[in-house]
């Protein structure tokens, strides 16, 4: 891995590095990245130059040097820039020209020439001036060279020859010198053109066709009128030639009033285009994989955000099983409520809601953890076995049963991204075991317990029977037993205490003459006299747990459950905790492209 | 030469690729069904080419072969017109070379100048004007043409002002061309035609012009577009794009020219551009002539020092001779320029650069004051020789097309292996996935068996024969439920039946349904694990339907063909050790089991199948999944006792199933068995282990096949390889 220092940078070659491994396509990000990191390093140091740094920039025998060399007026010097079509006349390596030098001048491929303010072209300060190796020269290197060179200054001379104006070399220089100042200069026209007539018109059409192309490919740049230089070559003159560039360069530079505001707008302007460039560089390079990374992405980020209505929904459950915990509540209420007085009624009202209590806990087992958003009716059934162990289950079930149902239907789709992701990479790193960076949890599932548990508690409260029907209920049930259980007690105690007073007053009763009921007399009549009770409380039960009662204390749960899920979900309290390394990267990735 | 002689080599190698009967090359291999196809078709057809890239490939490469065929066939008669192309650097001077050869009076129909309105945005074919007297000879041309850009050509117009805007780039509907060389009438072309070829890129549209000036010559000459342009007025795109679509074309017209010569100024010489028209020339046309023209060159310049700087060029692209203009603009020049040739016909006032050979021959000839013109091309190139050169040109192009097919057969034939191995890694791997029992850290550990009617019942017939005397009449009980199951299976009202079934029965399945204790496949779950571990995307192409319906028929084959069973010795070693080893209360207990607890898992897992409503459902579950389900291995603490003699009860029969499962999905799917040596591997215990080779007969019932094997004749490879090998181009 490569080392690069800015954070963009480096997270494009992360994200690239992560999604499609080390690919070729990796590597060739990373060149890009490395290029990019050199063009910041260019634009914000300038390599240490204080002064003005202008650059000359173009294709291949456009005339740059020529340019160069008029700037200059030590002939030395001038000697020493060569400029012609041979081989030997070109500029193959990167040449200062001024009276700083750059920091970290590299010999190999950079030549500093110094030179006295005073021995420059005078423009109102302090300049350099940088001569580089045409953009499209057959040498790769230089070429390499004069591509690097390209973010260097804050103002760019663009040579360009009369004959290349549509020449695309044109254009792929406008995009990388965006942001800067730009001073084209159309090298080599011929005298006729400049001379008036349809001559001259038909080169403003053309001049006015390429600042048209460059404005496009450069919209950040000041471009400024060109300077039409004449073919010396033809005229033979070239003493009138460089007139006509010093003094349209000068022209040019006062309009401009170079001042540290500009040179900082232009350097902003410059990084701007310069991160642009490096996005777009990199979404045409991974341009070829988007369409199948988005589809992955998209896929994953259609499901995820379904997921927690979807797993909520399978939280609630079916009515069916709603309707037993809302009849256990209600008959638990019932039975609570009904005061200890109320003898035996009570005692058969909360056998019969025992044994019925069995069964629908066998349901609530059954059903997974659905009822448990019900925290609160697990008091019900304190009073049984194992019923600690059972309420915990309960409670700890809707968590669980809500993360893995979160699990249950998230791990596939990751699976499927993951898979489909690494078909991006190559052959021999697909096989790669994914470290389980994954975390997917449905957060705020507690206070949906919270509000759950008042919501039921609510609707119980309101629809559970009054205290005084209650009371009513227990009485008439009491009077009921009592009525058919009473007589033989009643007749047993008459014939004790009759018995008894016949003793007191002298008279002679035998044990025979006390009461003797059989135990079957009274098994019988409690039997005789539970049974009505125990059928009267059925129908209580009935009545109270009414079909059309329970329906309707459901569908108001459901209804305000649903109402709460969809405010918590607004208020992000119920939210998908969802984070996946590869996502976040391939989602980066993708946004590279907008 | 006769051209007569070089027809045998290269008809020989057109007919081995063509040839689409008994001799084709290539043989269907997978499904066997004796299919063979040309190489020609081979190359184009989506079930040869093993993916989409690949199919591109072989795409081009069947569309140069059947294009070089064709045009080796049909250059008897073209060979008698060859035609120069003029190419070159932007603004170098190409059209301006090309009007030195014209008569006078054509030379205003040739556009020319700096401006962008002055760019040639079209191929231009000059011909000499005696070829329109040959109307079978042009028309094999323009038929050519017209398939070479997938479009006829365009008549250039006889108006000056008129011709310079087709030059620019303007499509004249009534001047199309048709192959049989007539104009097309406008009227009764239909509206929507008129309106399709406007959207036409006008570089594909080639315009032809007549000249008198070249029957001289006896060659056509054609102007070429640049390819340094990076926006033109018509053009949809800019920039590299535009450069980089016009080199593409410069190729298709390179097809029907049989030497160039490319246009450059002095100063870009050093140019890439340069470089990448000389190669592309280089690189796609060989062995034709190239000629290097530099213009514009400045006078002080020396005519040696111009060879000197094109000395590198000369090397590196086999540059036949290398002509120089000194700039006629420049007052300076007039010293260097030389007189006009002799046949040039300048019209008063007309400026033309005259090019004259450079280099060390030129020097010597210079000396005797005798010039080599550009212009006198006729003494360059005699058409007879250029018909030669052409023809070794496209001989060596079909050579070279013939190895490149050959190779794309190989690289196809290597990619296909891979292919079909990976799809044979993907599907051990899927039906390890259900039958792998994994430790905490996801490895395998073991296998679980298909618990398989066969199987089920051989382990409770053996859990009855070594039981204690005293228990069989319990377990006896429930024999009888297993029969009744079995009628169950076979009644067409078995869903209310099972409804009634026992509590723990249906309790069971549907723990297993749950996948606890024991794996069910469905064809889908099946299908979405074969996608899975589709790493390389050898079944990407198969479509989830397809998959699901092949997944399918692979699970009914196997529960219906899988005949493996266990040892039954080893078995009842085994049902005797954990008998023994349960305590008299756990035996006491399950004996008294009204319907003997210990079966129910069984039978539930035999349940399944019908439960889930069809036979193409699975259960794998090792012995001690379904005795742990069953609650023995809670019940009876040493039961751990028994492990080592279930391994070996349990060590190889899944293997075998595997195997089964493996060979009856290859089948379902479409996929060539492996033989013995290619069999995929499995990991188990950490070590790879290779596949049981099954005993189930192939049968392919599968209508599309994931995967097509064609492999080349041998015997028609060789003699295509001895061919290629024989095909010396002409001298």
């Amino acid at each position: 891995m490569i080392h690069l220092s800015t954070n963009y940078s480096r997270r494009i070659a992360e994200a690239t590095a992560t999604v499609f491994g080390e690919s070729p396509l990796t590597v060739a990000v990373q060149h890009a990245c490395q290029r990019y990191e050199k063009d910041i390093e260019n634009i914000e140091s300038g390599r240490g130059i204080g002064a003005l740094l202008i650059a000359i920039v173009g294709a291949k025998g456009q005339g740059k040097t020529w340019a160069a060399k008029q700037f200059v007026r030590d002939e030395t010097i001038k000697a020493m820039l060569r400029s012609g079509d041979l081989t030997d006349d070109a500029t193959v390596r990167l040449v200062w020209i001024g009276p700083v030098a750059p920091e970290g001048l590299d010999l190999d491929s950079e030549i500093y020439i110094p030179c006295q303010a005073s021995q420059l072209a005078h423009v109102g300060q302090p300049y350099v001036i940088l001569d580089t190796p045409g953009l499209t020269d057959a040498d790769q290197r230089a070429a390499k060279l004069a591509k690097e060179a390209l973010s260097l200054a804050p103002i760019k001379l663009l040579v360009i020859a009369r004959d290349q104006i549509r020449a695309a070399a044109n254009l792929t220089i406008a995009h990388q010198i965006d942001g800067a100042v730009c001073i084209p200069i159309i090298s080599s026209v011929e005298p006729d053109e400049l001379a008036g007539g349809s001559l001259e018109s038909q080169l403003g059409d053309d001049v006015r066709g390429l600042r048209e192309q460059l404005e496009i490919m450069a919209p950040r740049s000041q471009l400024t009128d060109e300077i039409r230089v004449p073919d010396f070559e033809i005229s033979g003159n070239e003493a009138a030639s460089s007139q006509v560039f010093l003094s349209g360069i000068l022209d040019r530079l006062n309009q401009l009033g170079v001042t540290k505001l500009t040179l900082r707008n232009a350097r902003e302007l410059r990084v701007q285009s310069t991160n642009e460039r490096l996005q777009s560089d990199v979404a045409g390079l991974i341009a070829a994989e988007l369409p199948q990374l988005s589809e992955a992405v998209d896929e994953l980020n259609h499901e995820t955000a379904q997921l927690p209505q979807r797993v909520l929904a399978s939280l609630l459950g079916s009515e069916e099983v709603l309707e037993t915990g809302v009849r256990l509540r209600l008959r638990a209420r019932l039975v609570t409520d009904t005061a200890l007085l109320w003898f035996p009624y009570r005692t058969v009202l909360s056998t019969l809601n025992l044994t019925q209590g069995a069964w629908d806990r066998v349901m609530l087992a059954l059903s997974g953890s659905v009822p448990s958003l019900f925290g609160a009716l697990t008091s019900w059934a304190q009073n049984l076995r194992q019923s600690r162990g059972f309420s915990n289950r309960v409670q700890d079930g809707v968590r669980q049963h809500a993360q893995q149902q979160v699990e249950e239907r998230l791990r596939p789709l990751c699976d499927r991204f993951h898979q489909a992701v690494l078909k991006l990479r190559p052959r021999e790193e697909r096989s790669v075991q994914r470290e389980d960076s994954t975390t997917m949890r449905l957060l705020g599932i507690d206070e949906l317990q919270t509000r759950s548990q008042a919501i039921f508690d609510r609707a119980i409260k309101s629809h559970a029977t009054p205290l005084w029907l209650t009371q009513v209920l227990a009485l008439v049930g009491v009077t009921l037993f009592w009525a058919l259980m009473s007589a033989p007690i009643i007749v047993v105690y008459r014939e004790y205490f009759m018995t008894s007073w016949q003793v007191f007053n002298g008279g002679n009763p035998q044990l025979d003459n006390f009461p003797q009921p059989t135990a079957g007399l009274f098994v019988t009549s409690l039997l005789l006299a539970l049974l009505p009770l125990a059928i009267y409380c059925m129908l209580v039960l009935t009545w109270i747990l009414s079909r059309s009662k329970v329906r309707r204390i459901v569908g108001g749960i459901i209804v305000e459950h649903e109402k709460s899920m969809e405010e918590l979900r607004a208020a992000k309290v119920i939210q998908l905790q969802f984070d996946d390394e590869l996502l976040q990267q391939a989602e980066f990735l993708l946004n590279l492209r907008k | 030469m006769s051209l007569t002689t070089t027809d045998e080599p290269w008809r020989a190698i057109a007919n081995l690729i063509c040839d689409d009967g008994e001799m084709s090359a290539l043989v269907q291999r997978f499904p066997a069904a004796n299919r063979r196809i040309s190489l020609l078709n081979a190359l184009q057809s989506s079930e040869v080419a093993v993916d989409e890239t690949q199919l591109q490939a072989g795409r081009d490469i069947q569309s140069s072969l059947s294009g070089l065929t064709g045009q080796l066939a049909v250059f008897e008669s073209i060979s008698r017109c060859p035609i120069l192309a003029i190419t070159g650097m932007l603004n170098a001077g190409k059209s301006s070379l090309l009007a030195t050869y014209l008569s006078p009076v054509n030379r205003s129909r040739v556009l020319r100048g700096l401006g962008n309105s002055a760019g040639t945005h079209r191929f231009v074919l000059w011909l000499p004007s005696v070829w329109q007297r040959e109307p079978e000879l042009l028309s094999t041309l323009i038929g050519f043409l017209s398939s070479v850009f997938g479009h006829p050509p365009e008549l250039l117009s006889n108006e000056p002002a008129e011709a310079a805007l087709q030059y620019n780039g303007l499509i004249l509907q009534n001047e199309l061309m048709v192959t049989d060389h007539k104009t097309v009438d406008p009227t009764h072309d239909s509206g929507t035609k008129a309106r399709s070829t406007r959207a036409v890129d006008p570089l594909g549209v080639p315009l032809i012009a007549y000249d008198d000036g070249l029957n001289a010559l006896k060659l056509g000459l054609a102007d070429c577009p640049d390819i340094q342009t990076g926006y033109t007025a018509n053009a949809g795109f800019s920039g590299e794009a535009l450069a980089a679509h016009r080199r593409t074309h410069l190729l298709r017209i390179g097809r029907i020219c049989s030497a160039f010569i490319v246009v450059s100024k002095m100063s870009s010489l050093h140019d890439d551009s340069l470089l990448q028209v000389l190669s592309t020339l280089r690189d796609a046309i060989p062995g034709v002539p190239r000629l290097l023209a530099v213009n514009k060159i400045k006078a002080r310049y020396a005519p040696e020092t111009v060879y000197q700087e094109t000395r590198g060029l000369i090397d590196r692209f086999a540059i036949r001779s290398v002509f120089a203009a000194y700039d006629y603009r420049s007052s300076l020049a007039e010293t260097r320029i030389p007189p006009p040739p002799p046949k040039l016909v300048v019209k008063g006032g007309e400026s033309l650069p005259i090019y004259f050979e450079v280099g060390p021959k030129a020097e010597h000839e210079t000396k005797n004051n005798e010039l080599h013109y550009l212009h006198e091309l006729g003494d360059q190139l005699d058409p007879g020789t250029l018909a030669r050169e052409s023809s070794r040109s496209l001989v060596m192009q079909l050579k070279s097309k013939s190895l490149a097919a050959i190779e794309w057969l190989e690289t196809n034939r290597r990619l296909r292996d891979e292919q079909v191995r990976d799809s044979w890694q993907t599907i051990s791997e899927a039906c390890l996935e259900f039958m792998s029992e994994r430790d905490p850290q996801g490895r395998v550990v073991g296998l679980r068996l298909q618990a398989s009617p066969a199987i089920i019942s051989q382990m409770s017939d053996s859990l009855h024969r070594t039981a204690p005397m005293w228990m069989r009449f319990s377990l006896k009980i429930d024999r009888t439920a297993r029969q009744l199951q079995q009628a169950v299976a076979n009644s067409a009202s078995r869903f209310k039946i099972l409804q009634t079934a026992s509590d723990t029965v249906s309790q069971f399945s549907q723990r297993f349904r749950r996948g606890e204790g024991a794996t069910v496949v469905t064809p889908e779950k099946l299908a979405d694990t074969l996608r899975n571990f589709d790493r390389h995307d050898a079944l990407g192409h198969v479509t989830k339907e397809t998959l699901t319906a092949g997944c399918a028929a692979a699970l009914t084959r196997f529960a219906a063909e899988d005949r493996t069973m266990l040892d039954d010795q080893e078995l009842d070693a085994w049902s005797t050790q954990v008998w023994g080893a349960m305590s008299l209360k756990d035996k006491l207990w399950k004996g008294t089991q009204p319907l003997a607890m210990v079966m129910a898992p069984l039978l539930a897992a035999i349940l399944i199948p019908i439960d889930a409503g069809g036979t193409a459902v699975l259960v794998f579950a090792s012995t001690k999944e379904l005795l742990a389900a069953a609650g023995i291995a809670a019940l009876s603490t040493p039961f751990v006792t028994g492990k080592e003699t279930l391994s070996i009860v349990q060590r190889e029969t899944p293997w075998r199933q595997l195997g089964d499962l493996f060979a009856v999905t290859c089948d379902s799917l479409g996929l060539p068995r492996p033989i013995a040596d290619e069999l995929p591997l499995s990991k188990c215990h950490g070590q790879a282990r290779k596949l049981a080779n099954s005993q189930l007969d192939v049968k392919l019932t599968i209508q599309t096949p994931a995967q097509y094997v064609w492999e080349v004749d041998a015997e028609i490879l060789k003699s295509l390889q001895l061919s290629i090998r024989h095909l010396v181009p002409a001298s």
